[in-house]
C-alpha cells in the first residue's frame, strides 16, 4: 500500500513538471477564434475570418474608421474627375513591404490587375466598375472606371495591395497565361504585404500566427501585441477553458448563449455586444408567387412578428431593424421607424389583400438555414403568430447550399425564406444593388424576386452620384418605396458578441461600447490588431 | 497455405475491395446535389470563374470520363487539389494522416492495456464487488461517446486540474521537429529534440484517452467473458487438478486464447478511429484526418472526400489482415482457413 501511495506522489510530481517543463509562458499576444478554415490570400479570401487575417498582414488605400466613413492609409489624398469617370490616388511615400521592399504604384495596378483576373474574393466588388488601372509615376496610381460609381471609395477598403516582384518570384503552374497561378499556391501560407503584421506560421486547419512588422510606416504605441494569432473556433467547452485558462484573447462570435453567460464570469473576462455595420436578418418573401405576390399580404406578415423577442431574446443586443439598410450603415434612412408587432392590424391588412378568405388555399413555405440553429425558434414563432391571423406555414430545415441552389430558380425559391444578409461595403448601396436590383435575383441575397425597373433605375441612379450627400438622399429614397413594397421583413440589425480578456488586453471594440460610440466597421476590421493593447504582466 | 500465400491473396481481395470502394464513393460523391465548384468559390463568384474551375476540375465532363481521369492521376500520385485547403490533396494527407496515426496509436496502447488488464483482473476476480465495478465502467465507457469523454477531460485535466493543454499538437513557440515522418513524437525523438517529443506526446494524452475509452470498454468486457468461459474448461480443470497457482493460470495460460475475440474487436475499432474521431479532434482542435475528411464532406469536396475514403478503406484492409495474422499467431487451429478439418 505504502508503494503504491509513492508510486502515486511520483507521478503527481512528474505529471506537474512536465507540465511547467512544457509549458507556462508569458507573451505579448492575442489570439482570437473565428470560423474556419482562412485564406490570407486577399484575391481568395472574402469570409470574416479571412477578412480578419487579411487587414491585419495587407494595407488599403484607404482606412475604414469607426463611423462607417474612410480616411487615407496608402493613399494619402486622391481626386475624381467631375463625371466620376476617373480617381487619382496618391501613395505615401516610404511605406516598405514586409520584404523591405518600397510599396509604388506599380505593385498597386498589379495587385488590381490580380484580384480582377482570378475573379475570386472581393473581386465581384470590382469587377463590373473598374475599366483599367495605370501607374502614371511610382508614388501616382490612376482607376478608369466603366461608368460613375459613387461608393468607390467605400469599396477600396478591400482592395489589398500585394508585392509585385516578390508574387512573381512564386508562381507555380496555373490557369493564368504568363502568371501561371498568379502566385495562389504561395500566398495560402505566406504574404506579400506590407500591413502591420507579417506571417509567422500558417497551419491551414488551425491558425494563422502573426508577428509584428517593426518598420510598418504607420508606427506603433507601446504595448501593441508582439503577435496575433487567428485560430479555428472549437468547441464551446474548449473555448470557455481557453478564456478561463487565459489563453484565448478574444472568443468568437459563434458561440451559445449561455457559454458567454459563463464567460461573463470568470475574474476579468468581460462580453461585449456590438451592432456592427451591415448584417441584418430578413424574412425574404417571394413577390412572384402567390400568396406572397400581394402586398398587403405581405404587410399583414410583417405586422405578425414579434421583432422584440428576436432582439432581445433570440439574438440578444440586436436591434429590431429600420428598413432594407442596417442602422449603423452609412446611408441608412433614420426616418424610417420599424414595423410593430400588431395582430389587429395584421387582420386588417389581410382583409384587403386578393387572398381573404381562401387563406387555406395557399400555406406558406419557409426555409431556414441548417447552419443557424437559433432561426428554427425564429420558424416557429412566425408559424404560431401567423397561425393566429388564419395562415398556415410549413418550416423547412435547409443546408445553405440548398438555399442557394432553391434560389436559382423562381419556381423553387419558397414564399419565406430566413436569411442573414452582410453589406458588402460600408454603405447603403450595396446593400441595396445586391438585396434589390434584378441584377442579383436567382442569387441566395434575393429570394424576393423583386424585379422591379423602378428600383433598379433608383439604384443605378444613385451609385452613379459622386456626391455623397446627393447619394445619400438618393438612398434614402429606395429604403421609403422599398418600405412601401413590403418584399421583405426586416427582422434584426443583428448584434457581435465576444468575450474578451478586459483584464489585461485593450480592444478598442470594447472601448467604443463603453463609450456608446456607433461601430461601422466591415468584417475583420474590428480585430485590427495594430490597435490593440496587452499586458501580459497583468495575467 | 503459407502465411505468405495467405496474406498475398488477402492483399489481392483488398484491392479488388478498394477498388469497388472507390467507384462507389466516386458516383455517390458526384450525384449528391451542390455544385463542388460554386461552393468552393463563393455564392458571389462571377460565373465565368465557376464555369472555369468546373472546366479544371473536369466536372463539364461525362461521369465515367471524370472517374477514368481521376484513376489515371491516381495511379501518378495525384488526388487532385482540394477544394477547401485550395492545395495538393496530397499534401493536405501527408500533413493530417501523421497526426491522426499518432493519437490512433497512443489510443491504441490505452485500450490494449487498460480493457485487456480490466478485463482480465474483472475475470479472476469474477463475483466480487472489483467485477461489478469493472462491469459498470465496461457499460459507461461503452455508451458514453468519444467527444463527451473528451468534453469531460478537458473540464478535468485542463481547466479544473490544469495538467493537460486544451488544444494543439504542440505548444505555441516551440517549433516543429524537421519533418522526417509527419509524426511530432517520432520526429522529436528521431532528432534528438526531447522536448518537443514530450511536448507532443503530452498533447495527445487526453484526445487519446478519449478516443480510446469505448474500444477499451468493450476489450474489457470481452477479455473477461472469454475468460471466464474458457475458465470453464478441461484443460483449464486438468491444470487446476495440477495444483497450478490461479495468479499464474490467469496470466499465463487464459489470457492468450481468450485474446482471439477482444483483439478482433479492438482492430477494428482502432481503424474505425480514422474516420471517427471527428468531434474529439474538433474539441482538442487537433488537425487529425476524420475532421478534414467530414469538413471536405460538409464543403463538397469532391476529391477530398474520395482520398479520405480511401484512406479509411485502407486502414480497415490493413486492420482486418493484421487482424487474421496476430489470430492465427494466437490460436493455431484457425490459421489460416485452408487447413482442412479433422
Amino acid at each position: 500500500m505504502k508503494r503504491v501511495f509513492l508510486t502515486g506522489k511520483f507521478l503527481a510530481f512528474a505529471l506537474i513538471m512536465i507540465a511547467v517543463f512544457c509549458f507556462g509562458q508569458s507573451e505579448s499576444i492575442i489570439r482570437a477564434t473565428e470560423d474556419w478554415p482562412t485564406y490570407i490570400d486577399p484575391a481568395v479570401g472574402s469570409d470574416f475570418s479571412d477578412c480578419i487575417a487579411i487587414v491585419n498582414l495587407y494595407d488599403s488605400l484607404v482606412f475604414p474608421n469607426a463611423d462607417g466613413s474612410v480616411g487615407p492609409h496608402l493613399a494619402t489624398h486622391w481626386d475624381v474627375t467631375p463625371d466620376g469617370l476617373t480617381w487619382t490616388f496618391y501613395l505615401r511615400q516610404g511605406v516598405k513591404f514586409h520584404s523591405g521592399n518600397e510599396l509604388t504604384a506599380e505593385d498597386v495596378v498589379f495587385s488590381v490587375e490580380r484580384l480582377l483576373t482570378m475573379g475570386e474574393g472581393f473581386a465581384y466588388m470590382f469587377e463590373p466598375f473598374i475599366d483599367e488601372v495605370v501607374a502614371l509615376d511610382p508614388y501616382t496610381v490612376q482607376f478608369k472606371m466603366k461608368k460613375p460609381y459613387g461608393p468607390f471609395l467605400s469599396t477600396l477598403v478591400r482592395l489589398y495591395i500585394l508585392e509585385k516582384d516578390l508574387v512573381l518570384q512564386h508562381l507555380d503552374s496555373g490557369p493564368y497565361g504568363e502568371f501561371g497561378d498568379y502566385g495562389r499556391k504561395w500566398l495560402l501560407e505566406h504574404d506579400a504585404g506590407s500591413g502591420p503584421y507579417m506571417v509567422e506560421e500558417v497551419k491551414m486547419e488551425e491558425y494563422v500566427l502573426t508577428k509584428k512588422f517593426d518598420d510598418w510606416w504607420g508606427g506603433w504605441e507601446p504595448n501593441a501585441p508582439e503577435y496575433f494569432k487567428e485560430m479555428a473556433t472549437a468547441d464551446p467547452v474548449t473555448i470557455r477553458t481557453l478564456v478561463a485558462k487565459k489563453e484565448l484573447e478574444i472568443t468568437d462570435e459563434l458561440q451559445p448563449m449561455e457559454s458567454y453567460e459563463a464567460m461573463a464570469k470568470m475574474p476579468g473576462v468581460e462580453v461585449v455586444r456590438f451592432v456592427p455595420g451591415g448584417m441584418n436578418l430578413n424574412l425574404m418573401l417571394h413577390t412572384r408567387k402567390p400568396p406572397t405576390d400581394d402586398v398587403h399580404f405581405r404587410r399583414a406578415l410583417a405586422y405578425a412578428v414579434d421583432y422584440k423577442t428576436i432582439a432581445n431574446i433570440i439574438f440578444p443586443g440586436s436591434l429590431v431593424a429600420r428598413g432594407p439598410v442596417p442602422q449603423t450603415l452609412p446611408g441608412h434612412d433614420s426616418s424610417i421607424q420599424p414595423w410593430e408587432f400588431n395582430l389587429d392590424k395584421a387582420r386588417e391588412e389581410l382583409k384587403k389583400s386578393k387572398y381573404y378568405g381562401q387563406l387555406d388555399e395557399y400555406p406558406l413555405t419557409l426555409s431556414w438555414c441548417a447552419e443557424v440553429p437559433e432561426e428554427e425558434k425564429i420558424a416557429l414563432m412566425l408559424q404560431a403568430n401567423f397561425a393566429r391571423i388564419g395562415v398556415k406555414l410549413e418550416i423547412t430545415k435547409k443546408p445553405f447550399g440548398s438555399m442557394i441552389a432553391d434560389a436559382q430558380n423562381m419556381e423553387t425559391t419558397p414564399n419565406c425564406s430566413l436569411v442573414f444578409v452582410a453589406a458588402h461595403y460600408m454603405e447603403a448601396g450595396g446593400m441595396l444593388t445586391t438585396r434589390y436590383h434584378s441584377q442579383s435575383t436567382g442569387t441566395w441575397e434575393q429570394c424576393e424576386w423583386l424585379l422591379n425597373p423602378e428600383i433598379d433605375q433608383m439604384i443605378e441612379d444613385a451609385l452613379s452620384t459622386i456626391d455623397t450627400e446627393e447619394r445619400f438622399n438618393k438612398y434614402h429614397a429606395i429604403q421609403q418605396k422599398l418600405v412601401e413594397l413590403c418584399p421583405t421583413i426586416w427582422l434584426i440589425d443583428r448584434a457581435e458578441t465576444r468575450a474578451y480578456q478586459a483584464s489585461y488586453v485593450s480592444w478598442f471594440v470594447a472601448d467604443l461600447v463603453h463609450q456608446g460610440k456607433k461601430i461601422a466597421l466591415p468584417l475583420g476590421y474590428g480585430l485590427y490588431a495594430h490597435d490593440m493593447k496587452v499586458f501580459p504582466e497583468k495575467k | 497455405m503459407s502465411l505468405t500465400k495467405y496474406i498475398i491473396k488477402r492483399i489481392v481481395y483488398s484491392i479488388g475491395v478498394l477498388f469497388g470502394v472507390s467507384i462507389l464513393i466516386f458516383v455517390i460523391s458526384n450525384i449528391v446535389p451542390g455544385d463542388p465548384a460554386r461552393m468552393a468559390l463563393g455564392p458571389r463568384a462571377p460565373e465565368w470563374a465557376v464555369e472555369d474551375l468546373r472546366k479544371e476540375m473536369n466536372l463539364d465532363k461525362p461521369l465515367v470520363e471524370r472517374y477514368f481521369l481521376w484513376l489515371s492521376d491516381l495511379m501518378r500520385g495525384d488526388l487532385g487539389e482540394s477544394l477547401r485547403s485550395r492545395r495538393p490533396i496530397t499534401k493536405d494527407i501527408a500533413e493530417y494522416l501523421p497526426a491522426s496515426i499518432e493519437i490512433i496509436a497512443l489510443s491504441a496502447f490505452f485500450m490494449a492495456v487498460i480493457g485487456i488488464n480490466l478485463g482480465r483482473l474483472s475475470a479472476r476476480f469474477s463475483g466480487t464487488w472489483f467485477d461489478g465495478v469493472v462491469r459498470i465502467l465496461s457499460y459507461t465507457g461503452i455508451v458514453t461517446p468519444a467527444f463527451v469523454w473528451a468534453i469531460l477531460f478537458v473540464l478535468l485535466f485542463s481547466y479544473l486540474i490544469p495538467i493537460f493543454p486544451t488544444t494543439g499538437r504542440i505548444t505555441p513557440g516551440l517549433a516543429a521537429p524537421p519533418r522526417i515522418t509527419g509524426m511530432y513524437i517520432i520526429d522529436g525523438l528521431l532528432t534528438g529534440n526531447f522536448r518537443v517529443a514530450l511536448n507532443a506526446f503530452w498533447h495527445i494524452v487526453l484526445p487519446s484517452l478519449a478516443l480510446s475509452m469505448g474500444g477499451a470498454a468493450q476489450a474489457a468486457r470481452m477479455t473477461r467473458a472469454s475468460m471466464v468461459d474458457n475458465a470453464e474448461k478441461d484443460y483449464i480443470l486438468a491444470v487446476r487438478a495440477y495444483g497450478v497457482p490461479n495468479k499464474l493460470i490467469y496470466r499465463r495460460l487464459l489470457l492468450k486464447p481468450s485474446l482471439v475475440a477482444p483483439i478482433s474487436i479492438m482492430a477494428l475499432d482502432i481503424a474505425a478511429l480514422l474516420g471517427n474521431a471527428f468531434l474529439v479532434e474538433l474539441v482538442f482542435l487537433y488537425p487529425g484526418i476524420s475532421r478534414y475528411g467530414v469538413e471536405a464532406m460538409l464543403n463538397k469536396d469532391l476529391f477530398a472526400i474520395i482520398s479520405v475514403v480511401l484512406i479509411i478503406g485502407i486502414g480497415y484492409t490493413i486492420a482486418n489482415v493484421v487482424i487474421d495474422v496476430i489470430i492465427a499467431h494466437l490460436d493455431p487451429r484457425v490459421r489460416l482457413g485452408g487447413a482442412k478439418s479433422a
